[in-house]
């Protein structure tokens, strides 16, 4: 990516603690991210770690009472957590879309496809009557490779198949042509053929309008070949961030490297190896490195705040590990 | 959707020949002879026997029940022991007023409840909801006959706005009857001067009636759309901007509707019953003093009669909440259609 053009979207230090009768959950502990324009970009994490609740801040859909927001997030030059409800309504379904993960929840059971569709298109500005919007709707779902817009259009979500409404979301996603969509684990309710599709539709489908992507999952396998740079994400903080093939090649933080060991593979002999213990409790969160109870390397220093270490080139690993390794 | 409708209309029929068949059971089994207390403590023995052999009161009860059906299918409902004219008269006199109030009463239900309901659902934890949601319990915990004396007191004692007692005021000339509700004949008609009036004297016995059912109404809205608006669809319409109102009126409400309607159908319903005690109140001429004076008379014929037009109430109510409902679910008309 160009490092010289400023980000799209820049989460910077961005930390959520929510007040509930038995306890502060201390839930983002201080998430990092930026994604550039056009750029596609990975968040990995487990259940749990908080990558969901990122994308929702991002979308201004989080607003649980007794919650306690700090750090910044910034679209365009926008301040999202500042934003008010006039700029909401300028980037909402138009600059930014969301892909929800269970299309056929995602989608209202009671309007058709059209009357959803041409809610969002009509939004968009290209179009200011129903019939319009339809005439918009049609290619927009034939880009989603629906052979029959019409059938489609006339359907409620619950007479199409689980894929078809995948794609319809995709295509609302991208219809008003957003400068960022966040993608949060798409497919993941759908068979694992239909994830594959839906990940090569929005590959091509943003490839070809320019539109950058946060894709939020907790599958390594499916980042691969979708993103150029990737997140992992751990309890709440970024613990590594590298471009797609040299994560791939050399993970270094012990949370990455886990994550690859939990993988199954075909090809290789026994099975995936799983990561002792499981995330932590947020009301009481293990000082410093949120890993180290379950880290393999852990010493010491692990219960300080850990380093932020840069091990290459848009590379780095938030671990005390690579203190000595230092290169710059 | 047509075939959807014939099933609830075949299972409504099926619903009606029970109701039919019960309530002719329930009048009979009643202690009291209904021809000894028609005829009063004088009538010979003769006398008494020969209404009982006119009434097939001395003929087996399948025998009894076969001649009644008979009856009801050519829509003859026997004769009044009390009015000694056909209960399907004294209906027609009495029914459309008792009719005219339920339906004011449920559409007062329907327009304040539901938007007080949506009020407290958008608002949810807010000034707006709290606000609303008091009002609602006002409303379900006082019965109906305790609003009616106490709307009473207020706005036609106190204030002295509203009529009392009746439809019409005495100095107004009543429209000619095409529907029975005075207010709609008075429309009709065009007569301006009776439908204020008609109006006038409506609108406390309504506002009784539904404010029960209102709060009813208002607590399922809140209630389910508080469970909509948990659904990924309505992040979805945020996250896509639509406004708050849309959301709210249109993809929150219509879902939340479907349990809610479903529920509120028996309020409709029960609003018949429910409409005695207050038409008692406001000396309102409707069903209210028939029935029970058909219950305390024995009246056989009046106390079926007036049994079996609520039970058909009951069930027209639903069978149209059915078919609203269809019409808001698309799930249920098209699982229907396969």
């Amino acid at each position: 990516m160009n490092d010289a053009a400023p980000p799209l979207l820049d989460v910077d230090g961005l930390a959520l603690s929510l007040a509930r009768f038995d306890g502060t959950a201390r839930i983002l502990n201080g998430v990092d991210l930026v994604v550039f324009p056009g750029e596609r970009v990975a968040l990995v994490g487990e259940s749990g770690c908080g990558k969901t609740l990122t994308a929702r801040m991002i979308m201004g859909l989080f607003d649980e009472r007794g919650a306690s927001v700090e750090g910044r997030i910034r679209f365009d030059d926008d301040d999202l957590l500042a934003l008010d409800a006039r700029g909401w309504d300028r980037l909402r379904g138009r600059r930014l879309t969301m892909i929800f993960q269970d299309p056929v929840a995602a989608l209202n059971p009671v309007f058709t496809i059209a009357d959803q569709l041409a809610t969002v298109i009509l939004r968009g500005g290209q179009a200011h009557t129903r019939v319009e919007a339809r005439d918009l709707a049609r290619p927009a779902l034939a880009a989603v490779a629906i052979a029959d817009p019409d059938r489609v259009l006339d359907s409620y979500p619950f007479q199409l198949s689980g894929g078809l409404n995948q794609r319809v979301l995709i295509a609302m996603a991208l219809v008003n042509r957003p400068a960022l969509v966040l993608a949060d684990e798409p497919g993941t309710a759908l068979d694992v053929t239909v994830q594959a599709q839906t990940l090569a539709l929005m590959h091509n489908l943003t490839d070809a309008s320019g539109a950058a992507v946060l894709l939020i999952t907790h599958n390594l396998g499916v980042v691969r070949n979708f993103a150029q740079r990737v997140y992992v994400m751990y309890a709440g903080s970024i613990v590594e961030e590298a471009p797609v093939a040299e994560l791939f090649a050399a993970p270094r933080h012990p949370y990455t490297q886990a994550l690859f060991a939990a993988v199954p593979r075909l090809t290789g002999e026994g099975l995936p190896v799983g990561i002792e213990g499981g995330v932590p409790d947020y009301r009481v969160p293990p000082p410093g490195c949120r890993f180290h109870p379950r880290c393999p390397h852990a010493r010491p220093q692990c219960h300080q705040p850990p380093p932020v270490i840069e091990v290459a080139p848009g590379h780095k690993v938030a671990c005390v590990l690579f203190g000595e390794k230092r290169d710059g | 959707m047509i075939k959807y409708l014939l099933r609830r209309l075949a299972a409504s029929i099926v619903v009606l020949i029970g109701v039919s068949v019960l309530i002719f059971l329930i009048a009979r089994v009643i202690p009291g002879d209904p021809a000894r207390i028609a005829l009063g403590p004088m009538a010979s023995e003769e006398q008494v026997a020969q209404l009982r052999a006119a009434l097939f009161l001395d003929r087996p009860l399948i025998a009894q029940y076969v001649e009644f059906a008979r009856n009801l299918l050519r829509g003859d409902l026997g004769v009044s022991l009390y009015t000694n004219r056909t209960v399907t008269t004294d209906l027609r006199q009495f029914l459309p007023a008792t009719a005219e109030l339920v339906a004011a009463a449920s559409l007062l239900m329907v327009v304040i409840g539901i938007p007080l309901g949506v009020l407290a659902g958008h608002f949810r934890d807010r000034w707006p909801d709290h606000a609303a949601r008091l009002a609602a319990l006002l409303g379900i915990v006082a019965p109906s006959f305790v609003w009616a004396i106490i709307l009473v007191l207020v706005f036609s004692y106190w204030l002295d706005l509203t009529p009392v007692i009746g439809r019409l005021s005495d100095s107004i000339v009543r429209p000619p009857v095409t529907t029975g509700f005075v207010t709609v004949d008075s429309l009709i008609a065009g007569d301006w001067a009776a439908f204020k009036d008609a109006s006038w004297h409506l609108v406390l016995p309504a506002v009784a009636l539904s404010l029960s059912g209102a709060g009813q109404a208002a607590r399922l809205t809140r209630a389910n759309l508080g469970e909509t608006y948990g659904r990924d669809y309505i992040d979805l319409a945020r996250a896509y901007g639509f406004a708050g109102r849309t959301i709210a009126w249109k993809y929150a409400l219509r879902p939340a509707m479907i349990p809610t309607l479903t529920i509120l159908g028996l309020d409709f319903a029960a609003k018949l019953g429910n409409a005695f005690l207050v038409e008692a109140v406001f000396a309102w001429p409707g069903m209210a003093r028939y029935g029970v004076n058909a219950i305390l008379n024995k009246d056989l014929n009046a106390i079926v009669g007036t049994v079996l037009v609520i039970g058909f109430g009951f069930v027209v109510i639903n069978l149209v909440i059915d078919l609203f409902v269809a019409y808001l679910d698309p799930r249920i008309r098209y699982r229907a259609a396969v």
